[in-house]
């Protein structure tokens, strides 16, 4: 069944098909969302440039039928409307209030999920965890997924994110760490001090 | 007898304690000397159970250790310690000759630079620098060398002090093959130019572990620790059997890999130990739990003295309901891997054999009975 669009129509938009009857309805989807007494007839232009042909004809106006549209465009009696949002708010943000907070490292990466050791920041005196995770389950982002490997470290966040609009919901964040490249240069530098550590430990047999 | 009171300097002692994060052997050598092999750290605590337990006789125990052994590397053996060798300066060190590399000495240098440090080979760090603040002179830098353990290589001898037994320290492994395998293995693990800096896992086997004979008098006791077996006579194993030689058995084994069937090599059993052995295994609390039912039911038909030093490491701790139910929604398998240790204590009078030997079990640690539904196999 097709789905009712969130867009009912445009002010004084008509259905063709039903143009001379006492009501027209003018759901864009097959069942009315609301409807109102149809309109004075503005002239055989209205109906080609206003009216598409069918029950899903394009809402799009042409400048000439704008132009054409002396009507008062009233909102129609009994029509449910919905109110705008304002989507921001100046001078707020989201705020994540962080409920628990672990941070893990993978130690193992199978098919259909990860094995990794959780260590709990909030509560630190909690022993150390080893969770397993399934990708079905858990939302991680395209590229923290190729960050999956073992010994690669993550934040697990738990908590209440509350959006501009005040609303409160639950959020699950997993986020893996960036972590730079080695560099030859730093290589070099670990094997000069792999050098100078077996030296150190060298015994004198 | 209170887990505080000290063995009598007659006393031949053997404590297994674990699974903290780690796990850990104290052995008394008789006249208040100590070995210990591993580390564990109980869970909410910074201290490894050895210098908690030494501490706890108030005779001075701590300071007379005469030997620390790292089995091997993996954190689940050796957390805590560099803690101890920082309290007992004087005692030797000693781990598997097949770290004597430089492939290993890197991964030290990696722990170091890249700043992500919970891992076994970060406690190789803190063991290193710890060694290496000892090195001021050459009399200190003798003593701080580590001692390489390899197939036969005597690490501890105590004579008959003050009336009392003389004691040793053997390693029965690695052999020679085990650490050109382990230089391969140890390569795998460096990373290459434009890799990440990641932490450092324990990703390699287990063939290079220390497995230690120890002589006490009379009494002879084989500490398995990781070592696994492998199809190769001179690995593993199979090549700890074809080199042992000593006419004695012991009553005591520490059964290695925390029971698993990969470590398992029946002919240790029928030439290395006592008939009806005492034998005690440590569980393995991350990864895949160790030992499974079917572990001890198959250990439980070779000894009826077989004891575990703790259930599991605990349950998991209880959080707040909105991230108990995003855990349970998100993770669909966990576990604690800290848990509060279980000790397995062993004391064995050499002047007094009637008495011998005393087992005590501390902590929640349990014996094994075959006829235990808990073993039963489905």
């Amino acid at each position: 069944m097709p789905q009712k669009s969130l867009i009912t129509s445009l002010p004084g938009q008509e259905k063709a098909a039903s143009s001379g009857s006492a009501t027209t309805s003018l759901a864009v989807a097959d069942s009315p969302l609301f409807e109102f007494p149809s309109r004075p007839n503005l002239g055989g232009q209205q109906s080609s440039q206003w009216l598409g042909t069918g029950a899903f004809a394009s809402p799009v106006l042409s400048e000439t039928a704008i132009s054409a549209e002396k009507f008062n465009p009233a909102i129609p009696c009994g029509a449910t409307l919905r109110p705008r949002l304002r989507l921001a708010i100046s001078g707020r943000t989201p705020v994540l209030k962080t409920r628990q907070l672990w941070e893990g490292t993978v130690t193992e990466v199978r098919d259909v999920g990860f094995v990794a050791i959780l260590s709990d920041k909030t509560n630190p005196r909690n022993p150390a965890e080893q969770a397993t995770f399934e990708f079905d389950n858990i939302e991680i982002s395209p590229e923290d997924q190729k960050l999956i490997s073992p010994g690669s470290s993550f934040y697990w966040i738990i908590g209440n994110e509350c959006t501009v609009g005040g609303q409160v919901k639950n959020v699950s964040m997993v986020q893996f760490r960036r972590v730079p490249a080695w560099t030859q240069r730093k290589l070099k530098r670990v094997a000069d001090r792999a050098r100078r550590l077996r030296d150190l430990f060298q015994e004198e047999l | 007898m209170s887990r505080s009171t000290p063995p009598n300097k007659d006393e031949f002692e053997i404590s297994i304690i674990g699974p903290g994060r780690g796990e850990c052997v104290i052995v008394h050598l008789g006249n208040n000397e100590w070995c210990v092999v591993d580390s564990c750290v109980p869970r909410g605590s910074s201290k490894s159970v050895a210098i908690e337990y030494l501490s706890s006789f108030k005779n001075g125990a701590l300071d007379r250790v005469r030997l620390i052994v790292a089995t091997h590397w993996h954190d689940d053996h050796i957390h805590g310690l560099a803690s101890i060798l920082r309290q007992v300066p004087t005692a030797s060190f000693c781990c598997s000759a097949a770290l004597n590399t430089e492939n290993f000495f890197a991964l030290v240098g990696i722990a170091e630079t890249g700043g992500q440090r919970n891992s076994g080979v970060d406690e190789f760090v803190s063991i290193l620098e710890t060694m290496a603040e000892k090195t001021t002179t050459p009399q200190a830098k003798r003593r701080a060398t580590p001692m390489w353990a390899t197939e036969h290589r005597s690490l501890l001898q105590l004579n008959q002090r003050d009336g009392c037994f003389p004691a040793t320290v053997t390693a029965l492994s690695p052999s020679d093959s085990t650490i050109k395998l382990a230089f391969a293995d140890l390569a795998r693990l460096l990373p290459q130019t434009g890799d990440k800096q990641r932490r450092v896992t324990n990703r390699s086997p287990n063939h290079t572990s220390v497995v230690l004979w120890i002589e006490a008098g009379s009494m002879r006791a084989l500490l398995g620790a990781d070592l696994e077996h492998t199809s190769q006579s001179d690995e593993g194993w199979m090549a700890v059997v074809k080199c042992h030689h000593d006419p004695q058995s012991a009553a005591l084994f520490k059964v290695p890999h925390h029971g698993s069937t990969n470590a398992d090599y029946p002919q240790v059993w029928t030439q290395m130990l006592v008939e009806n052995p005492i034998a005690v295994v440590t569980p393995f609390t991350g990864g895949k739990s160790l030992p499974r039912q079917s572990d001890l039911f198959r250990l439980a038909k070779r000894t009826t003295s077989l004891y575990c030093t703790a259930p599991s490491a605990g349950k998991v701790p209880s959080r707040e309901a909105l991230v108990e139910k995003t855990m349970r929604r998100q993770v669909i398998d966990r576990r604690v891997i800290e848990g509060n240790p279980g000790h397995v204590r062993v004391r064995w009078s050499l002047t007094n054999y009637v008495t011998s030997p005393v087992i005590e079990l501390f902590n929640g640690a349990y014996q094994i009975i075959q006829q235990s539904p808990a073993i039963s196999q489905s």
